[in-house]
């Protein structure tokens, strides 16, 4: 009940801001280095380098529905987190497992070990905030719902 | 990656620590819940001149003649994206004065640090895919 109501519906402030800090960097990241990657030898490596594209597109798609306000971009939210957290779970695995597809690295080889692991851990985080009272009275924020998912609940 | 250490030049060990030292200091004034304020706001320009004066170098080394033995292009993409990070975070720091725009001078500072090396081992050729 004491929980103040300031930035409903907006995931741009507040510790939604260190996120899309972090998401910013990866997308700065991710994005030039699949571009580097592609247009330059997508032969060696078109496994790992499609996978980098796809992470990238990711990260794209994350950070502009963090930034934007409103249950769409809530949705869009916590799909692009889920698919990045399934991504690098399985791209992590399988980097293991068949080391010899992945002659060179992308973002979620290994779990994302060349990036302190900040890749396995951001999705979490992200999905953690998306969910908490903070991220589910921003999905409440604008739409229809008359308090099913109140406060109380979590 | 190799374990290559050749490439940390004094400029470069100074933008890695340098960064590194901002990074920790914005972390913990974070994690005690303070606003960017006089000291941190400080730190972070000092190391927006500092990485400034970093790509400079580069700039001077290009400009005698010299080239990075890795592609120049992903050099200056580097560069550029560590200039503009503290920069970006301080103007953040202004829009929202609350504990987690101390964490965001924290996160730039330690990806421009991280990126400042990397740089470096761009243009010694340090760690490169082949």
């Amino acid at each position: 009940m004491s929980r103040s109501l300031a930035h409903a519906g907006d995931r741009r402030h507040g510790p939604g801001r260190v996120i899309l800090a972090l998401y910013l960097v990866f997308v700065i990241g991710t994005v030039s280095r699949s571009a580097a990657q592609i247009s330059t030898r997508f032969s060696e490596a078109p496994l790992a380098y499609t996978l980098s594209a796809v992470a990238a597109v990711v990260y794209v798609v994350a950070l502009v529905s963090l930034a934007s306000r409103g249950p769409r971009a809530w949705w869009v939210s916590v799909v692009a987190l889920s698919v990045e957290l399934a991504g690098v779970l399985a791209v992590g695995a399988w980097s293991y497992l068949a080391p010899q597809m992945f002659p060179d690295a992308t973002v979620w080889s290994h779990f994302g070990q060349g990036y302190l692991f900040i890749p396995l851990v951001l999705p979490v985080v992200g999905l953690w905030w998306l969910l908490s009272p903070q991220g589910a009275r921003a999905q409440a924020h604008g739409a229809e719902s008359d308090g099913v998912e109140s406060d109380g609940v979590a | 990656m190799t374990g290559s250490s050749a490439y940390l030049d004094s400029p470069t060990l100074a933008a890695l620590v340098g960064g590194l030292v901002v990074a920790l200091v914005t972390l913990v004034a974070g994690l005690n819940g303070r606003p960017p304020g006089r000291v941190t706001v400080a730190l972070t320009l000092l190391l927006q001149l500092g990485v400034l004066g970093y790509a400079v170098l580069y700039l001077v080394r290009q400009l005698r003649g010299e080239s990075p033995v890795g592609p120049a292009w992903e050099l200056w993409a580097y560069l550029v994206t560590v200039v503009m990070l503290p920069a970006l975070a301080l103007v953040w720091a202004r829009e929202e004065r609350t504990r987690w725009s101390t964490f965001v001078l924290s996160v730039a500072a330690f990806t421009a640090a991280v990126m400042a090396a990397r740089a470096a081992q761009i243009w010694y050729g340090v760690g490169m895919t082949p």
